[in-house]
């Protein structure tokens, strides 16, 4: 579709700290739970992995709590008794309205990290672009000529 | 010449008269004058220097490529997106092509409190005709604004607000809306087809994927910077060392002082690090059923409202209201709601949506600080700031239902939603805190401010440590304040005036 030589793409850096089956699990349901449906399909567990070897590698090991600290601090902090993950669907919903809208700044923090970057993982996906009637790039689309630099190319 | 960290001989060691550290706006300049004037120049970047032809409009692709940490790097309190360029050009590769001069009334205010009878109106004036004649800088047509900018137009001018379309470095634009993820046709002018080639036809050499980690000092001299050569996966693959008898560091408001502090250089003022200014942005959308809207398409950002703005009309919100679009991975995050009644709701209405960037010129700053191996951005809204902020969305909401909108929403969470000019109230205690509003910042300023006195100003008046005679800043970390407005050519400016300085000291 993109006539860019693939060498010149970004090589994903190797991460510095991964999440483990248990929070691949959370992170798929808070997926779901999230995006709604389709989640499945989009593989959002490993698309949110590969955005976090992105970031700098103190924040890698950072982030990779996050799911396991939203699903466990659920059964301490939320009027349930259980974790997340052992909810039914009604009380998942209810309790991340209940983190959502908490007076503990760091509940909302914690919820807001991981939907930013569930949301952001699904959306750049170009599976979902039709969803949103985005037409997603002009190149491969919409062919007009690359201007010559003004000074010429840096060399 | 281009020598790329990835594919140079490490140990790389370099000898030249300058090594400049960032090829954006500030750098790229500085780099270009001294070169044109005779000078041998090392032109650093950390990241990659990534071509029109390999830009391929594509987030999954380009944010990791053109934006540090991928575009997800936040505050300490994740509270606000820190969203700055890492590639030749900086972030002038990725903004949105806003040209603003510092207005007057913000030039006599920094040449006033802090000494700096060098930023005198008159004497910027010069400096900037210069940087817009090479980038190209002209109106926006009216015809060339999209749905989007329209709605924002018209809503503004039912409601009798001043507002304009932007200046913008552009030549050619086919308006294919991508400016974001780097401009696929050279339209953009960009230092990284402007300035660096410049630098590089003048005889500089240009040495992308080279992260730099510290500069080197003797007593009050500089005496060069050294660091690593990156592998295309960023890793560290070999040291990097460059001596030189000048130091410029123009990597940003962020990566600046974080090289500084890391590197214990001295600041008496205490200052460096410091008056972190971030135009904090969020985002208002309005919904006009039935139409299509496209935000996505065209110009991204055609027209402004600068009736709440105190740098362009003395207004105490101190607001500038933004027509923009971000695509779908980044403006998706900013729709409130949960599951799958929301991503119904979203498909159903995105094309149905104009959306404006409610930008905040921050009275209260943050500080950057040296965290293991990277910066830390700390930044908290002020409760001054955030009241400021409401005023912003409130307005940007009734622009909206003027120009006929069934609803507005801002970025908050949970959602807050508007159907008339009565329920505006709503916006008057909208709560700002950390996890409660998307906030972005794209304007990082401060952090090395430029000052006539030592013990206040971390950087003499022509963007010199204080404590050293080499030792240079020539970036968005000079500003004295937040500009209130799109800060490129403030750089720019500021940039020449640094650029002047080194060449008249011979």
């Amino acid at each position: 579709m993109l006539a860019v030589p693939p060498e010149l793409r970004a090589a994903v850096p190797p991460a510095k700290a991964r999440f483990d089956d248990d929070d691949r699990a959370i992170l798929a349901a808070l997926g779901r739970a999230t995006f709604g449906e389709g989640a499945d399909a989009l593989d959002l567990p490993d698309a949110v992995q590969t955005m976090v070897a992105w970031l700098d590698d103190e924040r890698q090991g950072l982030v990779t709590l996050l799911p396991g600290l939203f699903d466990e601090l659920t059964r301490v902090l939320v009027p349930t008794g259980a974790r997340w993950l052992d909810l039914d669907p009604e009380a998942r919903e209810a309790a991340l309205v209940d983190w959502e809208t908490s007076a503990l700044a760091f509940r909302r923090q914690v919820l807001q990290g991981l939907r930013q970057l569930l949301l952001a993982a699904a959306y750049v996906n170009p599976a979902t672009f039709a969803q949103l009637g985005y037409a997603g790039p002009w190149k491969g689309r919409i062919e007009v000529p690359v201007h010559p630099p003004r000074f010429g190319p840096a060399s | 010449m281009i020598v790329k960290g990835s594919e140079a001989k490490a140990p790389l060691e370099v000898k030249a008269d300058v090594v400049v550290v960032g090829s954006g706006a500030g750098g790229a300049l500085v780099a270009a004058r001294l070169a044109q004037a005779g000078r041998t120049v090392a032109l650093v970047e950390a990241g990659p220097h990534v071509t029109a032809a390999e830009m391929t409009q594509t987030e999954r692709e380009m944010m990791p490529l053109l934006y540090h940490e991928a575009g997800l790097r936040q505050s300490e309190d994740g509270s606000i997106v820190v969203l700055h360029g890492r590639a030749v050009g900086g972030s002038t590769l990725v903004n949105y092509l806003d040209c603003f001069r510092t207005p007057d009334r913000l030039l006599w205010q920094w040449a006033d409190t802090r000494a700096l009878p060098e930023v005198l109106p008159e004497r910027m004036a010069p400096r900037f005709a210069r940087v817009e004649e090479v980038l190209h800088v002209q109106d926006t047509d009216e015809s060339q604004l999209n749905t989007n900018n329209r709605k924002l137009k018209l809503g503004g001018e039912r409601l009798g607000w001043k507002g304009a379309t932007f200046r913008r470095n552009a030549n050619l634009c086919y308006g294919s809306g991508f400016c974001d993820l780097g401009c696929a046709y050279n339209a953009k002018q960009s230092s990284a087809i402007t300035w660096v080639p410049m630098a590089t036809a003048a005889g500089a050499t240009l040495y992308p994927e080279t992260r730099i980690e510290r500069v080197l000092t003797v007593g009050s001299r500089a005496v060069g910077v050294e660091g690593v050569l990156l592998g295309a996966d960023r890793q560290p693959r070999g040291t990097a060392r460059f001596m030189a008898d000048l130091v410029v560091i123009a990597g940003g408001a962020v990566e600046t002082p974080f090289l500084l502090l890391r590197s214990g250089v001295v600041d008496r003022s205490g200052q460096l690090g410091h008056n972190l200014w971030l135009h904090p942005a969020t985002a208002v959308v309005g919904r006009f059923p039935g139409e299509r809207v496209v935000m996505t398409d065209g110009i991204k950002q055609g027209w402004y409202i600068s009736e709440f703005s105190w740098v362009l009309e003395e207004h105490p919100a101190d607001v500038l209201l933004e027509g923009v679009a971000a695509p779908p991975g980044m403006s998706s995050i900013i729709y409130p709601g949960w599951g799958e009644a929301r991503r119904a709701e979203l498909a159903a209405v995105f094309n149905e949506l104009a959306a404006t960037g409610v930008l905040l010129r921050d009275h209260t700053p943050g500080r950057v600080e040296v965290g293991e191996g990277r910066p830390k951005v700390h930044y908290r809204l002020s409760d001054d700031d955030a009241a400021r902020l409401r005023v912003g969305m409130a307005r940007t909401a009734e622009a909206y239902l003027a120009a006929g909108a069934s609803e507005a929403a801002a970025a908050t969470f949970p959602g807050v939603r508007v159907r008339s000019v009565r329920d505006l109230r709503a916006f008057d205690d909208v709560p700002c805190g950390p996890g409660q509003l998307a906030l972005f910042t794209f304007h990082q300023m401060g952090t090395a401010r430029l000052g006539g006195r030592r013990d206040r100003d971390v950087c003499d008046p022509t963007g010199r440590l204080w404590a050293y005679d080499n030792l240079h800043v020539a970036d968005s970390s000079l500003f004295p304040t937040a500009s209130g407005v799109n800060p490129q050519l403030t750089v720019y400016g500021l940039a020449e005036m640094v650029a002047e300085s080194l060449l008249a000291r011979g």
